[in-house]
């Protein structure tokens, strides 16, 4: 068995995910929070105002790294649908449970970030093109995931019910991603693409880069710590849960 | 015979004894229409004008959505799905068989009524011949994703709503794409890229979608 198919096996166990996840929360909140704050502060007071836009760019650096994060998160959901399907892996549904929620909201706040952003510079908060479009169907996804998980109540049914919406549904994460460049639309295609050269300054590249990396941390941090609640709630009647107890 | 034509043969002649199912979708259909028609003033909605395209569009795709939300509920209550299942032949060819059956029963009538609700709404004629081209894969694609809501939600009782939330969604770029070749087309402009797509996404759904929905079936009867 090679280190890969190790830790494979290893993440699936719930108790072993529990006390493994308990370092982990605490250092991502800490990364996150401080490097938001430093991105954020450098984005806000230092970076140089765009030529064009003036300050309302600023926006950016809140805008960008929700609607990146929204789209990895529903990624990420689908391939924990796909891992549930074929492994039958009950943490993969730990996973989507915990992640399905800040999906949500961060998707909201993306779409309501463009909106405050679209105001000043497109003259209109809302159009109805392709890009918004589709981030709007990303969360009607999102929500339609939550409302299937809650409505049926056997957890093994709507577990699977869910990993197969949300592999379905994942046919929607192109269509974002390349709306801008196949569609003639007003939101501007993305400025940092790999193997291109990136059409930002440095100076207001960098706290970009922070607060995305913070956001990353930041998110990651929250579904562990709401995966290692709801692997608790789901393993309460196990051994080790009331050991776990017992200690406190 | 193989499984296409068992799960065709059963799905249409159960359908047809129960013509209701086929024809409340498409009394909605008309009633729909005949209110925006009504609500409208009639002839007030000018002719080529891309919004009448629009609704007859998104009342087509309710209207599907409502007859095929009902697939599978009766086999899996009377429990006629666990033998479908436990037969030794392929599911997928057999969900196959039925969702043909259904897009027969539910989705046919309604599209043949579209030069109706085309008339009401006061759409060129010139446009019915792309109304209908465009209407078919569409309508092959909301009878799938109908059915897959529908086994989705199998043993949710009352599941009209999330059903709706759940399907509506993954509706969104066919709606889109056929809207957008229809109204194109009305204003003489180039429509072939809305056209491809639309036939894209309905052969990737015949495809792919019976594996999701058969896997789904399956599953309703482990739990």
């Amino acid at each position: 068995m090679n280190w890969f198919t190790r830790i494979f096996h290893k993440m699936g166990s719930p108790p072993f995910f529990y006390r493994g996840a308990k370092v982990w929360v605490s250092w991502l909140y800490v990364i996150g929070f401080v490097s938001l704050i430093v991105g954020t502060v450098w984005g806000l007071a230092f970076a140089p105002a765009d030529r064009l836009q003036g300050d309302s760019f600023r926006i950016i650096y809140l805008h960008v790294p929700t609607a990146h994060l929204s789209q990895l998160i529903y990624i990420a959901i689908a391939v924990a649908g796909f891992v549930y399907l074929v492994w039958r892996m009950k943490m993969a549904d730990v996973f989507i449970v915990s992640a399905v929620w800040l999906g949500a909201w961060l998707t909201a706040f993306a779409l309501f970030s463009g909106i405050v952003w679209g105001i000043p510079t497109w003259g209109t908060g809302w159009v109805w093109d392709a890009r918004t479009t589709s981030v709007l169907v990303q969360l009607f996804l999102f929500l339609g995931l939550i409302a299937l998980r809650t409505a049926i109540p056997n957890s093994q049914r709507g577990a699977l019910a869910v990993a197969v919406l949300a592999i379905v549904g994942v046919i929607n994460i192109p269509i974002i991603k390349y709306s801008v460049d196949w569609f003639t639309t007003l939101h501007q295609p993305a400025s940092i693409q790999i193997g291109n050269p990136v059409s930002i300054d440095p100076s207001m590249l960098w706290p970009l880069l922070v607060n995305t990396i913070g956001l990353y941390a930041l998110a990651a941090g929250v579904i562990l710590y709401y995966m290692r609640i709801n692997v608790l709630r789901r393993e309460r009647n196990s051994e080790w849960v009331r050991d776990i107890v017992d200690s406190n | 015979m193989n499984a296409f034509v068992i799960a065709f043969n059963r799905t249409f002649r159960i359908g047809w004894r129960h013509p209701l199912d086929s024809l409340n979708p498409m009394a909605f259909f008309i009633i729909v229409t005949s209110l925006i028609s009504i609500t409208f003033e009639g002839g007030s909605l000018a002719t080529g004008d891309g919004l009448a395209i629009a609704v007859l569009w998104v009342v087509l795709l309710l209207s599907t959505m409502m007859a095929s939300g009902g697939a599978y509920a009766q086999d899996y209550e009377d429990g006629s799905l666990e033998q479908v299942i436990a037969q030794n032949q392929s599911l997928y060819v057999s969900v196959h068989g039925s969702v043909a059956a259904r897009w027969f029963l539910c989705a046919v009538p309604i599209v043949a009524l579209v030069p109706l609700g085309a008339w009401m709404l006061n759409i060129d004629t010139e446009v019915w011949w792309i109304l209908f081209i465009t209407l078919i894969p569409g309508s092959i694609v909301f009878t799938l994703f109908g059915v897959l809501g529908a086994t989705l939600t199998l043993g949710v009782g009352r599941n009209g709503v999330l059903l709706a939330l759940l399907v509506l969604p993954l509706y969104v770029p066919v709606l889109l794409l056929g809207v957008g070749a229809c109204q194109r087309s009305a204003n003489q402009e180039p429509f072939e890229f809305a056209l491809i797509g639309i036939l894209a996404i309905a052969m990737g759904a015949i495809t792919f979608l019976p594996f999701a929905i058969a896997a789904l079936l399956r599953v309703s009867q482990e739990y």
